[in-house]
């Protein structure tokens, strides 16, 4: 199965985004890291899903990133709305 | 295939019952409960929860019904949840009804349809007595032969729940009053703070939204909210209030008058919307320079400020805020009786406000009233969804008034209340973090005996309108039903609007007679 490119795009852009809100090590935030462990807030919510909006033109409620325990998780649903699109 | 879809009428039933229960206060549910008594409530449901409207019939000869005369070949609609009213109300017996239908089509499946809503209904009592319907979930259907709801989301029972890993629900009354009383574990969101963070970390200015949030009380605590409770609830607290008084009886007879003459009407448009305008504006001393626009534009300040709004609806948000303080007039100054409140806080501005600061919150006042207007329909609705002989009761100003609180406490407009625990806290048998929000889930909260409900919520942040609320409650709904006792509704025709923090109608229509 691939991927289709604005996906992984995606995922790129928050994986790194995330980098930067936690300041953590790039290594240290995979697909199984959990939201509220890397110490994200509702702040940092409301800023990512600006960007991804303005970004890739995917829409989400910034409350969503806190109903996905995990970034895969969380990807789910930005599949969905990739697709929907 | 015909004979299923007759069957399916009991699904219909079935819903339309649970619906006219849940909206019901919880005793109503709980009568439901307990096998013994299952024949009398299946009587009683299939007489006033029937979703067949109307049932036609040929006649096969020339015939007269109550002097009326019918042709052979001639088609004859019965009104059958009229017939049921008049059959109930002839023979005094709550549980009367032609349901079933009569001579030779009579309902074949009457046995099978009694049987399943015996087994069926208190069943489902005894199982979720703590059933709380969310009601502008709902999706009516309506035909000319067909009433029931096609969606009745609900929660099951009222047990705290996690919702996400910053969120609890908490559903259990006990909680739910140990939170609101406990200032030193809880406190508001603090929307100033995120409001700064995300102008600096955005780039995007939000500094009306800041403003706007520095004056609204239920984003603060500390200094700055021991400031302004005092200073608004000199105002409109239960002594100064009752100056209004005369103007809200005449605003509300005025809105009753003005739908004389009228056979279709909307409560919303023609009754609780201009009645709500004309009876808090003057209160709060707004004084608009175009009031069309200022209209038009304030009910967009409803959707409340909250830490997960998307960053494009922050902004929407902010620009109606704008333009709502730029319309804003300081009222004049003068022979001001009763007293208006921006003149009443000009007049006496404690340090660090300015007149901006002032608008700003008699504007969060303004947007925290619209809870007035969309009660006030709940209610109307709640009763005008009884029988007749049910809301009897608010006619005599006595009555009316000992029902009044438990009226509210069942049909307040507010969903939920947010706190945040300053430091870990136990709630139930869960630890929550600091920083955790809880969500006071009003619904299955104020569902219980409305003794010590949390309708206005309580302690510290317990709501500044409520006693301006209640007297226009208090006034507006005897002077409606007073002037039109035979007001009904227009079954099913009702539609809420979409808000994630408010339960309110934006058509509610109704007939008279
Ligand atoms: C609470 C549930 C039900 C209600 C309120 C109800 C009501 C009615 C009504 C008002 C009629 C028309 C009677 C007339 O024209 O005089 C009818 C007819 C009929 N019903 Fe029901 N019904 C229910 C359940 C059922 C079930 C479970 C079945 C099937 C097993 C069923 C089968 C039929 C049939 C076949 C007719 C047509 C009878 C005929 O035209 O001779 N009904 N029902
Ligand atoms: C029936 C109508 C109303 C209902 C059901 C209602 C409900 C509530 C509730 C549940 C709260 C508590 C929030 C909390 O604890 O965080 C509250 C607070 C508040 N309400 Fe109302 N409200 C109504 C009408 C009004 C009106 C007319 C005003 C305008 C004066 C108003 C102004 C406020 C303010 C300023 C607060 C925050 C108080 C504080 O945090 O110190 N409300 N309301």
């Amino acid at each position: 199965m691939t991927d289709s490119p604005a996906r992984s795009e995606v995922a790129a852009f928050l994986t790194k985004r995330l980098t930067e809100i936690t300041k953590q090590d790039p290594s240290m935030i995979t697909g199984s890291s959990v939201f509220v462990e890397m110490g994200v807030q509702s702040i940092d919510a409301v800023l990512l899903c600006g960007e991804v909006e303005d970004k890739f033109g995917v829409e989400f409620d910034p409350a969503s990133i806190f109903e996905h325990d995990t970034l895969d998780n969380f990807m789910g649903l930005i599949d969905e709305r990739i697709a929907a699109q | 295939m015909s004979a299923a879809i007759a069957a399916y009428t009991i699904v219909q039933t079935m819903s339309f019952a649970v619906h006219g229960l849940l909206m019901r206060p919880r005793e109503v549910w709980a009568e439901v409960g307990g096998l013994s008594k299952a024949a009398e409530t299946t009587e009683r449901v299939v007489s006033l929860y029937l979703p067949t409207l109307t049932l036609g019939r040929v006649a096969e000869e020339d015939v007269e019904v109550r002097g009326c005369p019918f042709s052979s070949g001639q088609a004859i609609i019965l009104d059958m949840v009229g017939a049921n009213a008049t059959l109930r109300a002839r023979t005094g017996d709550q549980s009367a009804h032609m349901s079933f239908g009569a001579g030779v089509h009579k309902c074949v499946g009457e046995p099978l349809g009694r049987a399943f809503l015996d087994e069926v209904l208190p069943r489902l009592a005894d199982a979720f007595p703590d059933l709380a319907f969310l009601k502008d979930g709902v999706e009516p259907h309506l035909t000319s032969i067909l009433q029931c709801p096609t969606t009745l989301p609900c929660v099951l029972d009222a047990t705290n729940r996690r919702l996400n890993a910053r969120m609890v629900e908490i559903r259990s009354k006990a909680d739910a009053r140990a939170i609101v009383n406990d200032d030193e574990t809880w406190m508001p969101p603090t929307m100033v703070e995120h409001l700064e963070a995300l102008q600096e970390k955005s780039g995007h200015d939000l500094s009306t939204a800041i403003a706007v949030a520095r004056n609204a009380p239920f984003f603060l605590s500390g200094p700055r909210h021991e400031t302004i409770r005092p200073m608004v609830m000199e105002h409109l607290g239960g002594n100064r209030i009752s100056a209004w008084h005369a103007h809200w009886e005449d605003a509300a007879s005025a809105a009753s008058r003005r739908l004389e003459g009228r056979a279709k009407l909307d409560l919303v448009a023609d009754f609780t919307d201009p009645l709500f305008k004309a009876a808090v504006k003057s209160v709060l001393g707004i004084a608009a320079r175009d009031h069309e626009r200022f209209d038009a534009l304030a009910p967009k300040i409803q959707e409340v400020l909250h830490p997960w709004l998307p960053m494009r609806d922050l902004l929407r948000i902010q620009d109606v805020m704008a333009d709502l303080l730029g319309l804003m007039d300081l009222p004049e100054l003068g022979a001001d009786t009763p007293l208006r409140l921006l003149n009443a806080i000009r007049s006496e501005t404690p340090e660090g406000f300015d007149e901006r600061a002032l608008k700003s919150l008699v504007l969060v006042l303004y947007g925290a009233s619209f809870n007035v207007r969309h009660t006030l329909a709940n209610v109307l609705y709640h009763i005008l969804l009884l029988l007749p002989e049910e809301w009897r009761f608010v006619r005599t100003r006595a009555e009316f008034e000992k029902r009044l609180d438990g009226l509210i406490a069942q049909c307040a407009a507010t969903k939920y209340i947010y706190h945040i625990a300053r430091t870990p806290v136990q709630v139930g048998n869960e630890t929550l973090e600091a920083g955790t929000t809880a969500r006071l889930q009003l619904l299955s909260i104020n569902r219980h005996e409305p003794v010590g409900h949390l309708a206005f919520g309580h302690g510290l942040h317990r709501c500044l309108g409520a006693a301006m609320s209640r007297q226009i409650l208090r006034t507006a709904i005897p002077a409606l039903f007073s002037r039109h006792p035979d007001i009904a509704l227009d079954p099913h025709r009702h539609h809420y609007l979409k808000m994630s923090q408010t339960i309110a109608f934006d058509l509610l229509p109704c007939l008279l007679p």
